[in-house]
């Protein structure tokens, strides 16, 4: 039979469908390339604006928020891993948790680094230190324990040997780091020194209001970033797994 | 620092890990498939 052919009943062995699995790479590459496009052709001339302070840098609106959206849901698909592990234990659930840590930390490295540059140029005075402004901003707060604890988490899978007690301890680490997320997203609305802006959702800050085209080519970030995270999960939970079977075969062979 | 430093900064904070990543788990996955195909270790 030929490998393209696919029917709706063949699955991946990671439970999607194959037929998806296969074009999400050249989708993940193509909405990248678009949105290149997009904010080189489309997104506006930020030096026109009166409050914008460093009009290139603010074309990381692009990328940062998208990876702190990837991160984000690396987090969130840790969380629900972890609590289906603890209902009941089953290593496939603790390597899917396991590699959502993995990609999600990735993401909220980079959404971290851009971040803090972006901060200390459109966020700290003269005078200030850039690093302690931006650091002591509460949403980048809540996202920088959130980093620490999942950093601990991927820690603390390389020393435990035992895996059912490695599996029961992360899952413990991906709930208490899985509150990071909604933390984040409560902290720019709960606490009125932030300086993120809310842009959408109830209560969104109007005078941050982004406009069709802006907004649009935000949207579009995210729908990037999250393709990206799906091929690089994909790509990282198959690893594991076929690092699995050769340690299960080696132990085969050797008992 | 500047506002086309910070710019750049900022992309190659972004670029440079993914790649970084990307790099490192095709070695990976290429080292785990031969793994697959040879024989077992005894």
């Amino acid at each position: 039979m030929d490998d393209n052919v696919t029917t709706p009943a063949q699955t991946h062995a990671i439970g999607v469908p194959t037929m998806f699995i296969r074009t999400l790479p050249y989708a993940a590459v193509g909405s990248l390339i678009l949105l290149g496009l997009l904010v080189w052709f489309a997104a506006p001339d930020w030096s026109g604006q009166t409050d914008v302070t460093a009009p290139l840098t603010r074309n990381l609106l692009f990328v940062h928020p998208a990876a702190a959206w990837a991160a984000f849901l690396g987090y969130g698909i840790v969380f629900w891993m972890s609590v289906r592990y603890l209902n009941r234990p089953d290593p496939l659930v603790d390597m899917k948790a396991a590699t959502a840590a993995e990609v999600g930390f990735l993401f909220n490295t980079i959404a971290l680094l851009t971040g803090t540059v972006w901060g200390a140029m459109e966020w700290v005075e003269s005078g200030q230190n850039a690093l302690a402004t931006v650091y002591s901003e509460p949403k980048v707060l809540v996202v920088l324990v959130t980093w620490f604890t999942f950093g601990a988490y991927l820690s603390l899978r390389r020393v435990i040997d035992s895996e059912p007690r490695r599996a029961r301890l992360s899952a413990v680490f991906g709930i208490l780091g899985g509150l990071g997320v909604p933390f984040s997203f409560a902290t720019s609305r709960l606490i009125s020194t932030s300086l993120h802006p809310d842009v959408a959702g109830p209560g969104s800050n109007p005078d941050a209001a982004l406009g069709a085209i802006v907004g649009g080519i935000l949207a579009w970030s995210a729908v990037a970033f999250t393709l990206l995270f799906l091929v690089l999960y994909r790509m990282r939970l198959e690893a594991m797994r076929w690092e699995d079977q050769i340690v299960e075969r080696d132990a085969a062979v050797g008992a | 620092m500047t506002d086309p430093v910070a710019f750049l900064l900022g992309l190659g904070f972004t670029v440079v890990p993914l790649v970084g990543y990307l790099a490192r788990l095709v070695v990976k996955r290429r080292r785990l498939r031969s793994d697959l195909a040879r024989p077992p270790h005894l």
